[in-house]
């Protein structure tokens, strides 16, 4: 084992490594900024390239995307609303609002600093978990599952954000669009009306678009002026204070870390869950919750620990059995098919070498990408100050050419508009956004795995509940909705106790 | 005048357009269509196949691995269908999964049969697997359960579907289907887990399992086993189900000539013997069959699958 930790560090520090990984770190930036594109299309893209490479080059490469597409994601989530890759739209929701108050900077360098810690974080998580990786994948069955959706689901309640009712209307809206498309349970199609363009459900990608980023684009333009306020000021010095602000809210950030490496464990849930879970997890456990979507730096450096951390916690899955954490993974898992390395159990055993490579390239990108970032935010920042009437068309033709090139489909686009338009319409009646896209992301895994733990138990419910993880999981879920109702009971002493 | 003049730059516009049909073919850039996402099998088929067909054509043109993915390889399958059969738009599809949409009646945008059948590129034998510590050892076991044999897969119209109701049906143990899973080692995790009893999937894929000693194999439908202590359906008893698995095909849309079929046929012919490809068709199991025979096969696996139609088709009671 230690043979293959030197051979990977060997063509790490080798002219043609370090290029390679530098290679996938610029792009993993640019497609991360680019509203639309994300890690999964550079991936992809860049496979045709990896013929000719060694396995380990391959492995600099693609880590080097990994570990930076959310890094570049987070700059546009900030600064423009638009999400650059869906695990960033939590980071909109805080991130956003500091930029209108002149304090973009500050946002970002927090983003990357919780970026790092969050990404090394999942790395060394993985590292230490490796011996009973197999244990644990086989832990988390449908019934769990099913649990942790309905735990993401739960949040909704917690994330509306003073607007109780209208966030549950807007969830509910979530959870009906979520439904639509082909069920693999039942073999029924639902509410495709007949093509072929919804059969996978809702494309989520150009519906985040279009919700935060249309939407907001419209709102900009009916109010004029610029993004950030007049009036405001962004010192050279904020974007290291913005990173310094990550370490200072320490619990953020390792709650953040965590819950993203563990939601990146689960197949099926990705990086997108773990940052919006990780935001309602910051808003729980933070003072002043009431102050989420108006500018609480926590809010911006939750989501983007997790979404780092997400890329270590994907590949337990991944690497024990084949089974890939996030999209990433699934084509990246193609990626080492091409080089010979078969995806499944016998992976560590056959291939230590090719995977440690790639560790060390997820390691070196996250900090590479994030110092990249802190150096060019502030320069970037001063997109803010531009007026409307420039920053509108680009920002919507940039964010519908982005939606466009993901695949190709003409439809995309006119969803993006779509979710723009009820974007639009829910911040003028102030629905919170937040609470329809955690349902739309997470209903579609909470039906499927409630049907298969059914099925699998023949119909008796109690499977649910005779399962350790999955009892363990209710009980949690049952416990942080009591928090609130705990909390409430300590500001208000009994009586007895002043007599 | 003018009127002479059109009728030359006609006629000499036909003339110009009349080698576009088999002595010049191909004269542009061919599409080849991959009704999947990017990263699964038959996407990386295509991909190490295109490059080293752009060696072999007669003539330099670039082949084009287009991924169009959506309702099952549905979508990527009627794309071809649909297209005009120039020798431009070719793609490689499922059997059966493409053919089990239109079993049932429904119409999924192509007819099977009507496809023009360029070559045949890979089979890939299936096989059931249990966990190492299931009390499942042999067929009988699975006869005898006393309840139907679970076996999870990833949805109705899959490979893995189809083969474990023909399994059921020639073998004789009642099947009950836990679809819903994402992918092939999604349910194979899940039976390893207990979610089911058994696993129906590719040889090459189990074999891994088997190797790290997660999982046990009842049979294979290889014509010779590749796996030690794991007997084919046939030294069983049962050889009519030897070869059933899912097989690939490159196709183009109907009506394709036959002269542009065997420049295609022979261009992939020739790049098999790439050293590069050959090395990949060694691990996932290519082996070519031009497209003479590739029509055999198609036909022959067509009236498999129609023969257990009833069976293969959504069948809303056995929920």
């Amino acid at each position: 084992m230690l043979e293959s930790t030197l051979t990977a560090l060997q063509s790490l520090f080798t002219l043609s490594g370090f290029l390679f990984l530098w290679l996938g770190v610029i792009v993993g930036l640019i497609f991360g900024v680019m509203p639309g594109l994300g890690g999964t299309t550079a991936i992809a893209l860049l496979m045709p390239i990896t013929y000719s490479l060694e396995p380990n080059q391959a492995m600099l490469l693609m880590g080097g995307i990994m570990g930076s597409v959310s890094a570049g994601g987070s700059i546009s989530a900030i600064l423009i609303n638009t999400p650059g890759t869906a695990p960033n739209a939590a980071t909109c929701f805080d991130g956003y609002p500091l930029a209108k108050q002149g304090k973009g900077g500050l946002a970002i360098g927090a983003a990357a600093g919780a970026s790092t810690i969050g990404g090394l974080i999942g790395i060394f998580t993985l590292i230490v978990v490796i011996p009973i990786m197999k244990s644990i994948v086989l832990l988390f069955g449908p019934p769990e599952y099913f649990m942790l959706a309905m735990m993401g689901l739960t949040a909704i309640a917690v994330s509306t954000g003073g607007q109780f009712l209208r966030g549950l209307i807007a969830g509910a809206i979530g959870l009906i669009l979520s439904f639509v498309g082909y069920d693999a349970v039942g073999g029924t199609v639902r509410f495709t009306f007949g093509s072929d363009y919804l059969w996978d459900g809702v494309p989520l990608v150009p519906a985040l678009t279009g919700l935060f980023a249309l939407s907001e684009m419209i709102a900009l333009s009916v109010s004029g002026g610029t993004i950030a306020e007049a009036g405001s000021t962004s010192k050279i010095t904020s974007v290291w204070e913005g990173a310094w602000l990550a370490v200072k809210h320490w619990r953020t950030t390792l709650q953040g870390s965590i819950i993203g490496t563990i939601v990146g464990a689960i197949p099926g849930l990705g990086g997108t869950v773990a940052a919006f879970l990780s935001y309602t997890a910051a808003m729980q456990i933070s003072k002043h919750p009431e102050t989420f979507g108006t500018g609480n730096i926590e809010g911006v450096i939750g989501p983007e620990a997790s979404n780092n951390a997400k890329d270590g916690g994907a590949l337990i899955p991944t690497l024990s059995f084949g089974i890939p954490g996030s999209a990433e993974m699934a084509v990246f898992l193609g990626v080492l098919v091409l080089h010979g390395v078969d995806p499944g159990p016998m992976l560590l055993i056959h291939n230590q070498g090719v995977i440690f490579a790639l560790i060390l390239s997820l390691v070196a990108s996250t900090l590479l990408s994030n110092i990249v970032v802190l150096g060019i935010a502030q320069p970037l920042a001063l997109i803010t100050k531009l007026d409307v009437h420039i920053l509108v068309p680009v920002v919507v033709t940039a964010a519908l050419a982005g939606v466009y090139a993901l695949r190709e489909a003409a439809g995309d686009v006119v969803t993006a508009v779509v979710f723009g338009m009820l974007g639009y319409v829910m911040i003028r009646f102030r629905f919170p956004r937040v609470t329809l896209v955690i349902a739309l992301i997470l209903g579609e895994l909470a039906e499927r795995s409630f049907h298969q733990s059914l099925n699998m138990a023949d119909g008796d419910w109690t499977i649910f509940f005779t399962r350790t993880t999955s009892l363990v999981l209710f009980l949690l879920i049952i416990g942080a909705m009591l928090i609130p109702a705990v909390r409430g009971l300590r500001r208000t002493p009994p009586q007895e106790a002043s007599q | 005048m003018l009127r002479t003049a059109c009728a030359i730059a006609m006629g000499i516009t036909a003339a110009l357009a009349g080698p576009a049909m088999g002595a010049g073919y191909p004269e542009k850039n061919i599409q080849f269509i991959i009704p999947f996402g990017p990263g699964g099998g038959f996407d990386r088929t295509v991909r190490i196949l295109a490059p080293a067909m752009e060696k072999t054509l007669p003539n330099k043109v670039q082949v084009l691995p287009t991924n169009v993915a959506g309702a099952g390889g549905a979508k990527g399958t009627a794309q071809t269908y649909r297209a005009p059969p120039d020798g431009y738009t070719i793609a490689i599809i499922n059997m059966p999964g493409a053919a089990i949409p239109g079993l049932g009646g429904e119409d999924p945008g192509y007819d099977m049969a009507k496809f023009s059948w360029i070559a045949r590129l890979a089979t890939e034998e299936y096989m059931i697997a249990v966990p190492a510590k299931s009390s499942i050892h042999t067929i009988e076991d699975m006869q005898k359960l006393g309840r139907p044999v679970k076996v999870p897969s990833t949805d109705f119209g899959s490979t893995a579907y189809a083969a474990s109701e023909i399994f059921s049906k020639e073998l004789k143990f009642p099947v009950q289907h836990l679809t819903g899973y994402k992918g092939t080692n999604d349910y194979i995790v899940g039976v390893v887990r207990g979610d089911g009893d058994a696993a129906v999937a590719p040889v090459s894929t189990l074999q891994q399992f088997i190797q790290s000693g997660d999982m046990r194999g009842i049979f294979t439908t290889e014509e010779k086993s590749s796996i030690p202590g794991v007997k084919t359906i046939a030294e069983l008893g049962h050889a009519g189900l030897t070869g059933l698995g899912v097989e690939r095909f490159v196709v183009g849309p109907p009506g394709l000539s036959p002269q542009i079929i065997k420049t295609l046929s022979d261009s992939i012919e020739k790049a098999m013997a790439d050293p590069d490809v050959k090395k990949h068709a060694e691990k996932e199991g290519f082996a070519f069959q031009p497209s003479s025979k590739a029509k055999e096969g198609a036909d022959r696996g067509l009236a498999l699958y129609s023969k257990y139609k009833e069976a293969l088709v959504k069948n809303e009671s056995a929920k």
